[in-house]
């Protein structure tokens, strides 16, 4: 049931009278509405109609109707017309050239799908003086004609981006569609306002329309035409030519849909166009078509300049110490006899050099190092027209084979008992092979002995030479060796008196050693630096400067090769015929850090100072210039600081008073402050100055006391009316109550039962009435006063906290600490019957209580009266 | 020995059971998840609800009176459904080609293959095969699609096949989960 959607070739031959045109010429017979394309991806016609005479196949585009002189043009009016109700919906006059046997293109296209409605599209004759008849109509039928059908158009048809497209709705006769189809425009066709589609898709773009019945929605495809570029067509085996080519934008197109291809009228498929070399093609088209557009592209360019070649295949090699011969064969049967150029990849780096040749299968590689593994890969390109290098041949892996080693870098060390000769390890680079040991020689340069040892073994980098009895200076040969042989050899002069006196310069953070030229100098200068401290056999290092004229070669910098916190010699001597001369020395540290421990921290008195003294930091633990001491002085109990003091000397006097304290003593470099030696130290006070203190604190209190008496002595009577006046005797004023105490009755839990009786006199009514009203206290003791306390047998008190509880005082129940015994209240019955008042407000206790601070006025074992 | 191999029966059933009920339920999540990945694509069926009848419809198979029948009845419609999403798929591979492999395509294929082990799983649960289901013959992709004549109606076509699918492995989980329960209760009374 799918439609065909290629295009619809309908073809329809009219005549019509021929008619005279004004100046004699004759008319075109008739035109022959010969061919109308009926396109429905675009909904358009293309009809081709001709003259009378023939069938051609030159189709002339519009735009070229209007060429050519106008006054003897001819003119067709074209009409087209829709639906049943012949409604016009487009007029065009065109001009054409009045050609024997021609065709004539023209293209038209609908706003609606062309299955919506039916459409017609005639053409007459047409010019200033005769207008001739139409041809008949040639109608496309559109589906609303067939009674059956209901249907969406366009659907399943690819679209540009960014169209507007028109549906039209096929109704059922007498059915509506939905409100989206907004026009009718025939009986049964009914169409919507152009519906906008602005992004492409890889499925079919759908849309609702809404009528469940007859046009729900539709589908489409909506994507782009053809976009390839970058056409560029090779050949690769000098017989055929292949075509490259990039895609472009996507064209979300696919399957019938997308872009098909054809290069020089060949189909073909993207980026897989292969076409056989011929001396005439050196132009190739590509035309990439979809259902959208069009794309052309060109390239343009003779084969032999278009050469691509292909890998060399089997590559081998014949390697030596320093060259490799490397051979390949091609799979190529033309490139055999093909001029062409190769270049060598080697170890990653192009080769600095091509070789080139007819069918070149070989190449040899110099300059090699020796017992080295290598890679390599082979490309080649034309020589004569050169357009790209080839593609790299596989990698392949060889070794070249060992050669003798490089001379060995010798040097000297001199030690307060030994000479030595030292001599660095070579290389990977510079052994050329497995070292398998040294050989050295020792010459007098006097000639007087010789003496050869072969059987160094290629661990061993120092040798000791001895000077015995022999005088004169040696000279010492190192050679180095492997399976290939022996090195040039290292010589170097051993004097017999070395030079040694020359003045040491300290240097501080970093080594730059400069020095001048020495005329002297045959063969460079030699700086050579050791650890200063620890300057072991074999432990010396040393750089060669080589000959040079600028100022460079008397300057000697290196950072990162020396040890933190490691002092170091460095020497510069000049290389000369005699041996090396030594031009300058110096000391100092690269790098600083915190020194160590000062030792040996004590302390002597001097008179009231403490004088504290050390020893300095071990040189091999000093780690930098000493710049000076720290010394804290602590208290031991509060470890407070007391004092802080630096110094440069090893010693320091302290003023310090008696105590306890901790002293703390550290050295400092540049690079910090060392850990700090702790001594600690009592300061006691002196004997004789104790004894004096005593004396005279006790000499001074005697003669006080001595003045004191005195002076009291002789003002004895104002002291005592000071301190003791008289006393007047007390005067007793009406009469005084009788008061007992009764205790009558002894309980079981070991307390006897008293009573306190008074009795009032009766002419204080008031105050009675006043304690016996209100006063819980009293309330039960109606006409008396009546306290009941309970006392243990054994003793004759009243419990005071017994008390408490029978008379309790809401307002001022105070504990009562010490116990009122009897003998106290009997007392106080006789004092009270003496007739002493103290007071104005005649309130007395009964149950006095007393304690070591005197009275306690609020007891609550208080009776008021 | 003959003890003991009853004894282990139950267990084997009742694991094939679990194991059918357990794919039933992750196909019924897979299914809803593809039709809101198709619907994703497809804005306009957000809207749209579907008329017709059914495409599975099992007029053929007796009424359902037991589980057992029932999941018969399940398991002729899931076969029914595998070979429509069988079609469905070759027609978007048409439509589409092969090329698209985004997050509906991949479940799509995973959906056939887990219908198609859901199908087997059931048939090996079922004593009497069918379950009284006749055997239907195998769909021809054509049939009845008179109607789907170009890409919207197929779409339309496969939404409806989206929610058959939806339809019948939720009634394939429930089914068997019942079917499940009542295996379940008879062995505990033969124990």
């Amino acid at each position: 049931m799918k439609e065909d959607r290629g295009w619809f070739f309908l073809r329809l031959r009219t005549l019509y009278t021929a008619d005279l045109i004004a100046n004699g010429e004759t008319c075109p017979e008739a035109p022959e509405l010969y061919h109308v394309n009926l396109a429905f991806v675009c909904f358009a016609f293309f009809s081709d109609w001709r003259n009378e005479t023939g069938w051609g196949r030159s189709v002339y585009k519009r735009d070229e109707f209007a060429e050519n002189d106008e006054s003897k043009k001819i003119g067709y009016d074209i009409e087209v017309l829709r639906t049943e109700q012949m409604t016009r919906v487009h007029f065009e006059t065109i001009h054409v050239m009045p050609y024997k046997t021609a065709y004539y293109h023209w293209k038209w296209t609908s706003p609606i799908a062309l299955e919506c409605t039916s459409h017609s599209v005639r053409l007459r004759h047409h010019n200033e003086h005769h207008i001739g008849e139409w041809t008949p109509l040639y109608t496309y039928n559109g589906q609303d004609v067939n009674a059956a059908t209901t249907a969406v158009y366009p659907r399943d048809k690819p679209f540009m981006v960014g169209s507007n497209i028109t549906f039209c709705c096929i109704a059922k006769r007498d059915k509506v569609p939905s409100s989206k189809f907004v026009t009718q425009i025939s009986n049964r066709t009914y169409i919507t306002n152009p519906v906008p589609f602005d992004k492409p898709s890889d499925y079919p773009s759908s849309i609702n329309l809404g009528d469940p019945v007859d046009c729900l929605g539709s589908a489409l495809f909506i994507g782009y035409p053809p976009d390839d570029q970058n056409l560029t067509c090779v050949t690769r085996d000098l017989s055929s030519v292949e075509c490259h080519w990039e895609q472009g934008r996507n064209t979300y197109l696919i399957l019938d849909r997308k872009t098909v291809y054809t290069l020089n009228g060949r189909g073909c498929t993207f980026n897989n166009c292969v076409h056989a070399v011929t001396k005439q093609e050196t132009k190739w088209t590509l035309i990439a078509k979809n259902p959208l557009g069009v794309k052309t592209l060109i390239d343009t360019a003779d084969p032999t300049h278009r050469v691509w070649l292909k890998a060399p295949s089997k590559i081998s090699h014949v390697a030596f110490a320093r060259k490799v011969t490397l051979s390949w064969s091609w799979n190529e049967e033309k490139y055999t006899s093909f001029q062409m150029k190769c270049q060598v990849n080697l170890n990653g780096s192009i080769y600095n050099e091509t070789f080139s040749g007819v069918g070149l299968s070989s190449a040899v590689l110099v300059n090699l190092q020796p017992f080295a593994k290598y890679t390599a890969q082979v490309a080649c390109g034309s020589l004569e027209h050169f357009y790209k290098w080839g593609d790299w041949s596989e990698i392949m892996e060889f070794s070249t084979k060992e050669d003798i080693p490089e001379a060995v870098d010798v040097w000297i060390q001199y030690s307060e008992t030994n000479t030595s000769v030292l001599w660095k390890p070579l290389t990977q680079e510079h052994s050329h092979g497995i070292i398998a040991g040294y050989e050295i020689t020792i010459e007098n340069t006097k000639g007087l002995s010789r003496k050869k040892n072969t059987g160094l073994n290629n661990t061993q980098l120092c040798y000791n030479i001895t000077f015995g009895n022999e005088k004169g200076d040696r000279i010492v040969t190192v050679s180095a060796k492997n399976s290939a042989g022996l090195s040039p050899p290292s010589t170097i002069v051993i004097p017999s008196y070395p030079d040694n006196e020359v003045s040491i310069s300290q240097i501080y953070n970093g080594f730059e050693m400069t020095w001048e030229e020495y005329p002297n100098s045959t063969c460079g200068y030699v700086v050579e630096w050791f650890p200063t401290y620890n300057n072991t056999q074999c432990t010396v290092e040393w750089e060669k400067i080589p000959e040079c004229d600028n100022d460079a070669c008397y300057t000697w910098n290196q950072s990162g090769i020396f040890e933190a916190g490691v002092s170091y010699t460095v020497s510069v001597y000049a290389c000369t015929d005699d041996g090396p001369k030594l031009l300058n020395r110096s000391e100092g540290y690269a790098i600083e850090q915190k020194p160590g421990r000062v030792e040996d921290l004590t302390s002597t008195y001097t008179g009231r100072n403490l004088e504290l003294s050390w020893k300095e930091v071990p040189l091999n633990q000093q780690k930098g210039i000493i710049l000076g001491y720290k010394v804290i002085t602590l208290d031991t109990d509060s470890k407070m600081i007391i004092n802080t003091t630096t110094t440069k000397e090893h010693k320091v006097n302290l003023k310090l008073d008696p105590g306890s304290y901790t002293f703390r003593v550290s050295a400092f470099t540049s690079g910090g402050e060392g850990e700090y030696a702790t001594l600690g130290r009592n300061i006691a006070v002196r004997s004789d100055q104790v004894i004096a203190a005593t004396l005279v604190g006790c000499c001074s209190a005697a003669i006080v006391f001595i003045i004191i008496t005195v002076l009291c002595y002789r003002k004895r009577k104002w002291v005592k009316k000071l301190l003791y006046p008289d006393i007047p005797k007390p005067k007793l004023a009406g009469k005084w109550i009788t008061k007992g105490i009764y205790c009558t009755q002894i309980l079981t839990d070991g307390y006897i039962k008293c009573e306190i009786q008074e009795a009032h006199s009766v002419e204080h009514p008031a105050m009675s009435e006043n304690l016996h009203g209100p006063d819980p206290i009293s309330s039960n003791s109606k006409h008396f006063n009546q306290n009941i306390c309970e006392s243990p047998v054994d003793a004759s008190y009243c419990s005071v906290e017994k008390l408490i509880t029978i008379i309790e005082n809401p307002s001022y129940n105070m504990t009562m600490p010490e116990l009122v015994g009897a003998a106290q209240m009997s007392d106080l019955t006789l004092e009270m019957q003496d007739d002493y008042l103290p007071a104005p407000n005649f309130v007395q206790n009964n149950c006095v209580v007393k304690n070591a601070v005197g009275y306690k006025p609020q007891s609550a074992c208080h009776t008021n009266v | 020995m003959e003890g003991a191999a009853d004894s282990d029966t139950p267990v084997a059933q009742r694991s094939a059971t679990d194991r059918a009920a357990a794919l039933a339920r992750l196909l019924h999540r897979d299914c809803t998840r593809l039709l809101e990945l198709y619907k994703e694509r497809e804005n306009f069926l957000s809207h749209h609800v579907p008329d017709g009848e059914r495409l599975v419809a099992l007029g053929l198979c007796p009424e359902a009176l037991t589980t057992a029948e029932q999941v018969g009845h399940v398991r002729s419609a899931l076969r029914r459904c595998k070979e429509l999403l069988e079609c469905l798929i070759t027609r978007e591979v048409e439509e589409m080609g092969e090329e698209l492999e985004g997050e509906y395509e991949s479940l799509r294929k995973t959906v056939k293959d887990r219908l198609g082990h859901l199908v087997h799983s059931t048939a090996a649960l079922l004593e009497n095969g069918e379950g009284g289901c006749p055997p239907s013959p195998p769909l021809q992709c054509t049939e009845g699609q008179d109607e789907v004549d170009d890409s919207f109606a197929a779409k339309l076509w496969t939404y409806r096949v989206l929610l058959e699918l939806i339809h019948w492995t939720d009634s394939a989980s429930q089914t068997l989960h019942l079917f499940q329960s009542e295996t379940q209760g008879q062995q505990q009374q033969l124990l």
